[in-house]
């Protein structure tokens, strides 16, 4: 639970971290991107960009969605 | 929040490269989105808005978030037998399956991202997908219609401010704007527009999004503890009022008509100093691109500073976005456009080349 709370945090901070940093350095920018695809595939509590598995589980599970895009 | 967080399965994507068009249809500006749906893909509502390049967040809040959660999960707690409030919050019809299917996308972005290479040059954007729609009008040399030049419109255009912490709570309701017409004042919650029921923000813009240029849109608030009925009448052209001057989308479309030039308001003693009325057109240029075709305006001669009071003989007091929205709509590529400046209480004669 823990885990989720912070990752929506995270999320909603990445939105702003992106109008920050605009247009960083693209190392930078490549670095962010491989750590926050660790940190979220290391995290059990999300499906990780498999919609296919997600619609699985939420069916099996009878519990509605929240498809996040960022 | 917490108590909410296992009745949903939480999945992240992080790549729209074959991104279901028929499916996830939202603002591709945003850099944050949310959809609540059934597994049968049913949609529930949506969560996400922005209105401005430095504040992402001013719109959305974690207590927000889950006011939105709470709501989705009342609407699945009751589905299906609550389908008619779903209805119109669907999506609606497409010509492009996915990103791939737009011409000027086709075939530049694989399935999958670079992971072990150069991953972000891999991804397509999102804002990237509503660059293509328009690209389609602009290379035919056709006016783009309003619903891609004015995408998803914030409530405010109405005359609705709504509380970011709250699901839909009118927070301000304009003097003189269509929602005050109709009788929605500030504390109301929003529960239903068009028959869908509103979980966000953001569903208010899926609203307005898809709403007609003129018309009527009945709403229910509650106030009170009572459910009340309005009716938000729409006056024709009420979707060309949105300010789209912020959003990523709009760097093509500068390209196309401003030659790479970014504006920004004059004050008012900049006006004074140019000696011009309230009605008359006055941007100032902020910024000359440098670069390619965004320098189109640099070799034409215009110079940070100038001030723009008249293009193609239009002289009305307009914002970048009505400028940016009558490039879209009323020029072509290959036209040639009068621009007037007044540089250093000087009138000065350009031409600015429209481009695709």
């Amino acid at each position: 639970m823990t885990h989720r709370l912070s990752g929506f945090a995270v999320l909603l901070a990445l939105a702003a971290a992106n109008v920050v940093f605009g247009q960083s350095v693209q190392q930078t920018r490549e670095m962010a991107v491989r750590n926050d695809i660790k940190k979220f595939q290391d995290d059990d509590s999300w499906v990780y960009d498999d919609y296919d598995k997600a619609i699985a589980v939420a069916k099996e599970t009878d519990r509605p969605l929240m498809v996040v895009f960022r | 929040m917490g108590e909410l967080i296992d009745k949903f399965v939480f999945v992240r994507l992080i790549k729209v490269n074959r991104l279901d068009l028929s499916l996830f249809q939202f603002d591709y500006d945003l850099t944050f989105a949310v959809f609540f749906m059934n597994a049968d893909k049913t949609i529930y509502g949506r969560y996400g808005t922005r209105s401005s390049v430095e504040d992402a967040e001013k719109h959305m809040t974690t207590e927000g978030l889950a006011k939105s959660m709470q709501a989705a999960f009342i609407l699945h707690e009751n589905y299906p037998d609550n389908k008619v409030f779903l209805a119109g919050k669907q999506p609606i019809e497409t010509r492009f399956q996915t990103p791939n299917d737009i011409p000027s996308l086709r075939g530049k972005y694989k399935a999958d991202l670079d992971v072990d290479g150069k991953i972000v040059q891999s991804c397509l954007h999102c804002h990237q997908i509503m660059d293509a729609k328009r690209e389609i009008y602009r290379s035919a040399g056709k006016a783009m219609p309003d619903k891609l030049v004015f995408p998803f419109p914030l409530p405010r255009v109405i005359g609705l401010t709504l509380d970011p912490k709250t699901r839909a709570t009118v927070s301000r309701v304009a003097a003189g704007s269509a929602a005050y017409a109709a009788g929605i004042r500030t504390g109301d919650e929003l529960i239903t527009l068009d028959s869908q029921a509103i979980v966000s923000i953001a569903d208010v813009q899926w609203v307005l999004d898809n709403a007609p240029s003129e018309g009527e849109l009945r709403a229910m608030v509650k106030r009170d503890d009572a459910f009340v009925p309005m009716s938000i009448t729409l006056e024709q052209d009420w979707r060309r009022q949105t300010d789209i001057s912020w959003r990523v989308t709009t760097w093509p479309l500068r390209r196309m008509g401003t030659g790479g030039l970014v504006f920004e308001p004059v004050s008012d003693g900049q006006r004074n100093s140019a000696g011009l009325g309230d009605e008359s057109l006055a941007l100032r240029v902020k910024y000359v691109g440098q670069y390619g075709l965004h320098a189109a305006a640099k070799r034409a001669g215009f110079r940070k500073g100038d001030i723009v009071t008249s293009f193609d003989g239009q002289k009305d007091n307009w914002s970048t976005s009505q400028l940016l929205a009558y490039i879209a709509q009323r020029t072509k590529p290959g036209m040639t456009v009068p621009v007037t400046i007044v540089r250093n209480g000087q009138q000065i004669q350009l031409k600015l080349p429209m481009q695709k």
